[in-house]
């Protein structure tokens, strides 16, 4: 029963990457990736579109094997986690068979694991007892997504994982789809969840992992991430101010000048602010805000980019 | 073993729902042979004492036969694998063998009226077997559904998504007409068909119901198929495990 013990055992994390890569050919998918995700926790997985995400998901799922490195989930290797039902998942093309109803599609998923919830409870959780009798192949693309998500959480898994859940979902099925997934982080399971919805994100996630270009680029609180990409914003507007005027205040990370209006990022809103006080100047108008989740991801793929932009140049100058 | 056979069973409901699986493997083979059945009656296979009503019995319960089990698998394979079903699956505690015997084990249950259906017939066109040529008849073709179970699942698995309905078109027609589904072969076409686990299935089953010495070369054959499909469809599973 070490099993029982390990996932038990709230120090083991839920899913460990150390030194993962995964290249196909020349393609470097995933470079050297080490993440450790705790138990009990929504936790979003960010990264533009070929960052890394889904194929980093499927190596945790034991779809595709790491070219190198260890990945384990509750402490056993992939393959291993998902037979003893530690884990659930939807994948961005999960194709249901169209010609079975709702609910023979959740009672085969009930026993395809080995401790699930009852299928009664599946279609409550999952907001979609109103489509049990409806062939799957009868369902709209919102409606599949949400009795994709109950095949995920059929087997009363530990960790659930979501690959991009609610891609193709109207708003109002966005909302009751978070509730689900808050329910059930809620009930302590781990979510594991990729998006393109910073919103989504922002709302549910306790943690936060961005990846680009198949590294790791930053794993914290929604907060961490925020004051990670820098820095705030202080807006005003200032008749008659000059770029120059404005070009010698500390803190300042960028600055945007535009007829009398100002935007300044900074990594010390007070600070510069203060200064720009010092210098006799009286700005009207004034905004002091933190970027938002979706300004902060933005702000850090792009300095990465950058950064990767010059090295890759110095490597061709070489 | 529980989870194999819940997917095993939602297989089998699927068949049976499935309008056009149930109109190659039943109906089309059921009507082929009440056709061929009444233009031959009293005839025999030339060169043969067999009547003609017999072997159209074999050959259209095998024809029927092939489309449950090679038609049926390969198409399904490889649109479940193109929709990603056979991935959603990989993420249960279902083994990883699961899959491919649940196919084969729903197979096994799908040919059966096939071959029940034309049977039935069969006595209303005026076959008369012994209950022991009935039941032997009835295994042979039954097992020799292997052969082709096994063929689906190799093209489903190993054939590029686009081409898989034409080569199982392809096979299934090429492979009844000389295996003499729709007539008694000879010549060439026969030098060919005896290559054929088609041609064997309703030649050994044949043989069973017309008092004939078994062909163990043939025998030989169909295992040889039965196997070798086995093996390929094992490798391409393998193959595609990534996918």
């Amino acid at each position: 029963m070490s099993n029982e013990r390990l996932v038990g055992d709230p120090e083991v994390p839920a899913v460990s990457f150390e030194q993962v890569s995964k290249h196909y050919g020349p393609v470097q998918a995933v470079r050297e990736l080490s993440l450790q995700l705790p138990q009990g926790r929504a936790i979003a997985f960010l990264g533009p579109n070929g960052a890394g995400k889904s194929t980093s998901m499927e190596i945790l799922l034991g779809l595709k094997h790491a070219s190198s490195g260890r990945v384990e989930v509750f402490g056993k290797p992939p393959r291993q986690a998902m037979t003893a039902g530690h884990v659930g998942a939807m994948l961005q093309s999960g194709g249901l068979p169209a010609d079975v109803t709702v609910r023979e599609l959740l009672t085969l998923m009930t026993k395809l694991h080995p401790k699930p919830l009852r299928v009664d409870e599946v279609l409550l959780r999952a907001n979609i007892a109103d489509l049990a009798d409806r062939r799957a192949g009868k369902l709209s693309g919102g409606q599949t997504q949400r009795v994709r998500f109950a095949i995920a959480i059929a087997g009363d898994s530990d960790l659930i994982v979501l690959d991009e859940p609610t891609t193709g979902m109207d708003v109002e099925n966005r909302h009751i789809f978070w509730n689900s997934m808050k329910d059930e982080a809620e009930r302590g399971k781990t979510v594991l969840f990729a998006t393109h919805y910073l919103e989504e994100a922002d709302q549910i996630a306790d943690q936060v992992v961005v990846i680009n270009k198949g590294r790791l680029l930053a794993n914290g609180s929604v907060s961490d991430i925020k004051a990670m990409a820098g820095f705030q914003r202080i807006a005003f507007r200032l008749p008659g101010v000059t770029r120059e005027q404005l070009l010698n205040l500390p803190h300042v990370v960028s600055l945007d000048v535009l007829h009398d209006h100002v935007q300044i990022q900074t990594s010390d809103s007070d600070k510069t602010f203060y200064a720009l006080l010092d210098q006799g100047l009286r700005p009207m108008e004034i905004e002091i805000s933190a970027l938002g989740l979706e300004q902060a991801f933005v702000a850090i793929t792009e300095r990465d980019n950058g950064d990767a932009v010059e090295t890759t140049e110095t490597e061709d100058a070489r | 073993m529980s989870g194999v056979m819940a997917l095993g069973r939602l297989e089998i409901v699927r068949s049976l729902r499935n309008r056009r699986v149930m109109f190659f493997t039943i109906l089309y083979p059921a009507m082929l042979f009440l056709l061929s059945a009444s233009s031959v009656k009293g005839k025999n296979v030339p060169g043969t004492d067999i009547p003609y009503v017999d072997y159209f019995l074999v050959a259209y319960a095998s024809f029927g036969v092939i489309a449950a089990s090679l038609n049926n698998n390969a198409m399904r394979i490889s649109q479940e694998r193109k929709e990603g079903w056979i991935r959603q699956l990989r993420l249960t505690a279902l083994p990883s063998y699961g899959y491919v015997v649940s196919k084969i084990a729903a197979s096994l249950l799908v040919v059966i009226p096939a071959i029940v259906v034309t049977f039935l017939l069969g006595t209303t066109q005026g076959v008369k077997l012994s209950g022991e040529e009935w039941v032997s008849a009835f295994l042979v073709i039954w097992l020799g559904s292997l052969a082709f179970t096994a063929l689906g699942i190799a093209i489903g698995y190993g054939v590029p998504q686009d081409a898989v309905q034409p080569a199982t078109l392809i096979i299934y027609v090429a492979g009844s007409f000389l295996g003499g589904q729709f007539f008694a072969v000879s010549g060439t076409l026969e030098t060919i068909g005896k290559a054929l686990p088609t041609y064997w299935v309703r030649e050994i089953a044949t043989q069973v119901i017309s008092g004939q010495p078994i062909s163990w070369g043939g025998v030989a054959i169909l295992a040889a198929w039965v196997v070798g499909c086995a093996i390929l469809a094992a490798v391409m599973y393998q193959k595609r495990a990534e996918d």
